[in-house]
């Protein structure tokens, strides 16, 4: 298993953000999170990559625990993320930020300056953004700049990536590219862990679906069970 | 860490820095004595404010300790000044200032920003009244008295710290852990999520700016000559600096350099001309900057170039079509009309004879 | 003597518990509701306490009718600033933490300007006046009226301020707000008004608490910081979103002051920083104060 969570709560003044959840992903996986707002997705996320401490529960990353650990030293281990709202260093350029990743998430590498350049590059071209690193992140657009964040994670050489809610805003086209290029990088051999309300891209890109519900794991299975399922069904009644 | 190889790229603005420093050394030669005590003072601000600037000025942390930092410099000085040679003195300061950011960093970096500008706020005075206290109870001085070692030395002094401040600003700057503060002063839980390690590297750069401070401060308390805790810890110096880094900009280089010069000739003018106002004006020109200048003086000097530049380019490209237009379109007709008038004046004269 | 002793230092504590909780209750509300960091707290303070005293030496003004005067007078200031200046700021930065350091910064101005605008007016000397002074017997000791009356004072709006920040919608609503700004700002219809009404109120607090320590203090403009850096430490005691922490942390907190005092007088600021570092080595986020995430 490549993460496994148990037993992982996080109460923030009586209120239960995550309440006792048991999660896995397996390695070279494609794992949805799905469920209603507000049923603590982002906040698992936000656990599983360091930004906050579970009150309860253990977290390991490759057979070690990383629970508590902070966000760098989880990053330095393998696992990088996107955010919800996406958090780029909007007045540096596309470029600077890619390479700012490259720079810091590989702590083991002594890379120079031209070494460094080249391999932005190659990373940027790999996902089209080539044309656009010279501007200001401020300046792209959405769909842009959200791949731009996936391409600031692929720089810290990544074994799992935390997708928060990519697919969402983008167009039909861009949707079809989208899913392209992640089944790509589990070719690659990234693991990928993705929250995503958008069912087209659950629906077809996920070995396994889990789903929250309040805090907790209410089910988990293939896409065909989680759609079949009446408990997922009543909850999802109308979306 | 990983320090890039910059000289190359950057070797233009890196031989403007050195020129000036080698122009700055042929000073005490070249000017009066008044001069001298005036550039001491310009120098003096600069180092506070580059310095400020290193960390302040990437990150929002806003520090308003540099008044503690900078005393600390002072009050050793004038303390050890009897046992210790000045250069000693500076190192020893350096250090001190060196452990009270890290020690400051420490308590504060881990939290939000609001908590560090808030301790900042109070530790000059808190420092002021432990000195103070100390003073009065156990050593039974009031104010200390430092010899003087000449106005060419502390300017010797001073122009050594500002070169090395200097330096280690634009090289901060250019290699991957300026980077990283930037990063972390635009979004630092992006930052953290990427590799870097936030909190360290916010404390060693508050700490590692304090020295500079610290070592300023050992060398004017011999230019001042008489320090008392009042005197070693003026909060003016910690919103000076601020004032000035703002007014400069503090994205490039040149913004905490040019503001802190122009803000300390500017102050010695208002306190000679408006003792009792100068900091009312002092207070409304930060308000102005924040609200109408906020990339700073040399963003904006940057920003009017360009209309410049442009508005020049326009006026060029006018000037040219208005040339074509008239080689083209109005000199023919011009000259047919001439012509024309020219061949009837003619007829008229010969029809006339 | 020893109950003496102890009784004194409570009541020097609850009349300084009182004005502390004033301050530190303005503060959090301007800091809490606007996300303003308004070092210049402490010199809207001063100017309330000079006025009280010009009003009552020059013109015969009792304190008591000052109050009338000065606190509309300064929440009226108090709201023209947030409306015109913080707000501009506030639409001008691009998130909570560049607004936290503009703001500053313009309080750092607007510090300056103010103090400079007292020296003019009152200079630099210390000044105080005498009002009520006789003294009342309590348990054979001897105190001046007015330092209870300022006891009263700040006690009565303490708890009349705790009453109206628990029950009432508005009061709630300042809570709420304080808790979770991006929250109120969904919630509320007119933000603007809000946040500038808060701002007026920590004004008015501030002009307020003014009043009451020229009733007791040697007044100076340059002291001002001094009362600013208390606000901060019991607000940060109390807990940076908890307005009724900063009601509480007061009166705490001057309690501590006052027994300080009792020890050595001019410890009383390192007291309080000691405070401040055990409160940021283990909870930065106060007594009363939640984990606050990301603004």
């Amino acid at each position: 298993m490549m993460l496994e969570g148990t037993n992982v709560t996080h109460s923030f003044g009586g209120l239960m953000a995550v309440d006792g959840a048991d999660f896995h992903v397996d390695q070279g996986q494609i794992v949805g999170l799905i469920g209603p707002n507000g049923a603590g997705k982002t906040t698992l996320f936000n656990i599983v990559s360091g930004a906050i401490k579970p009150t309860h529960g253990t977290i390991k990353f490759k057979g070690e625990d990383i629970t508590g650990l902070k966000p760098h030293q989880i990053c330095r281990r393998g696992m990088a993320r996107t955010f919800q709202t996406v958090k780029l260093f909007a007045n540096m350029t596309a470029f600077e930020n890619v390479r700012l990743a490259l720079l810091f998430g590989n702590p083991d590498r002594k890379i120079d300056r031209r070494q460094a350049e080249r391999e932005v590059n190659q990373l940027m071209a790999s996902m089209g953004l080539l044309s656009e690193r010279n501007k200001p992140v401020k300046d792209l657009s959405l769909a842009t700049q959200k791949r731009l964040e996936i391409a600031r994670a692929l720089a810290t050489k990544p074994d799992m990536l935390l997708l928060d809610e990519v697919m969402s805003g983008l167009t039909q086209k861009e949707l079809n590219q989208a899913m392209q290029f992640i089944r790509q990088l589990r070719e690659r051999g990234i693991t990928i862990f993705m929250i995503e309300h958008v069912m087209q891209a659950i629906m077809g890109m996920c070995d396994r679906i889990i789903v929250f519900h309040y805090g907790s794991k209410i089910m988990e299975g293939t896409p065909q069970e989680v759609v079949n399922d009446p408990t997922v069904n009543s909850i999802y009644l109308g979306k | 860490m990983l320090i890039s190889t910059i000289l190359y790229e950057r070797k233009f603005a890196l031989t403007i820095i050195i020129a000036s420093i080698v122009a700055l050394a042929f000073a005490p030669a070249l000017l009066a004595e008044y001069t001298l005590i005036k550039l001491i003072t310009i120098l003096m601000y600069t180092i506070l404010t580059v310095s400020w600037t290193i960390f302040s000025g990437s990150t929002n942390y806003i520090s308003l300790a540099t008044a503690a930092l900078f005393g600390i410099g002072v009050y050793l000085s004038a303390v050890l000044n009897n046992s210790l040679p000045l250069p000693v003195i500076i190192l020893i300061s350096g250090l001190a200032s060196f452990i009270l950011a890290f020690l400051i960093g420490t308590l504060t970096l881990r939290l939000k920003g609001v908590y560090f500008i808030l301790f900042t706020l109070g530790v000059t005075a808190l420092i002021r009244n432990v000195v103070q206290w100390w003073e009065t109870h156990f050593t039974h001085t009031v104010g200390r008295h430092v010899p003087g070692v000449g106005n060419e030395i502390v300017y010797g002094y001073i122009l050594a710290i500002f070169s090395i401040t200097l330096l280690a600003s634009f090289f901060l700057r250019h290699s991957s852990i300026g980077m990283a503060l930037q990063g972390i002063g635009e979004n630092d839980e992006a930052a953290e999520h990427i590799g870097i390690n936030v909190t360290r590297i916010k404390i060693l750069t508050f700490a590692c700016s304090a020295i500079f401070m610290g070592a300023a401060g050992a060398v004017m308390a011999s230019r001042w000559r008489y320090v008392d805790p009042g005197i070693a810890f003026d909060p003016l110096l910690s919103f000076l600096p601020v004032l000035m880094a703002i007014f400069g900009g503090t994205s490039r280089l040149e913004g905490p350099i040019i503001g802190a010069t122009i803000f300390t000739l500017l102050r010695e003018f208002l306190i000679t001309k408006y003792p009792y106002l100068y900091m009312l004006l002092m207070g409304l020109s930060l308000i102005a900057i924040i609200l109408y200048l906020p990339g700073g003086l040399v963003v904006q000097a940057i920003r009017w170039w360009i209309w410049l530049k442009i508005q020049w380019a326009k006026t060029k490209f006018q000037w040219q079509m208005l040339k074509s237009r008239w080689r083209e379109e109005w000199r023919p007709k011009v000259s047919m009309w001439l012509a024309q008038w020219w061949l009837r004046v003619q007829w008229r004269l010969g029809r006339k004879r | 003597m020893m109950i003496h002793n102890l009784l004194d230092i409570l009541i020097t504590g609850l009349i300084l518990g009182g004005i502390y909780a004033l301050i530190a209750v303005g503060l959090s509300l301007q800091y809490g509701v606007g996300r303003v960091l308004n070092i210049a707290h402490g010199e809207f303070i001063m100017v309330g306490a000079l006025t009280t005293y010009s009003l009552y030496t020059v013109f015969g003004v009792s304190p008591l009718v000052a109050i009338a005067v000065i606190t509309p007078a300064l929440f009226v200031i108090g709201y023209l600033l947030d409306r015109t200046l913080y707000n501009y700021l506030r639409k001008k930065s691009p998130n909570a933490d560049a607004f936290s350091a503009t703001s500053l910064l313009a309080s750092f101005g607007l510090l300056f300007v103010v103090q400079n605008l007292m020296l003019l007016i009152w200079g630099a000397n210390l000044k105080s006046y005498s009002y009520l002074n006789t003294s009342v017997s309590i348990f054979g000791a001897l105190y001046g009226f007015n330092r209870l009356l300022a006891l009263g004072v700040a006690v009565g709006v303490s708890i009349v301020f705790y009453i109206f920040i628990r029950s009432t919608r508005l009061g709630k609503a300042i809570r709420a707000a304080a808790e979770n700004p991006t929250m109120a700002q969904v919630m509320t219809v007119n933000v603007k008004q809000v946040l500038a009404i808060c701002f007026g109120l920590g004004a008015a607090l501030a002009g307020l608490a003014g009043i009451l320590y020229s009733l007791i203090f040697e007044l100076q403009p340059s002291k001002g910081i001094e009362l600013t850096i208390i606000a901060i430490v019991v607000v940060v005691f109390g807990g940076l979103g908890s307005i009724t922490g900063s009601l509480i942390g007061g009166f705490l907190l001057g309690l501590v002051t006052s027994i300080v005092n009792f020890i050595d007088p001019s410890l009383s600021l390192v007291a309080f920083y000691l405070i401040f570092i055990l409160l940021l080595l283990f909870k930065p986020s106060g007594i009363l104060g939640r984990q606050i995430h990301a603004d």
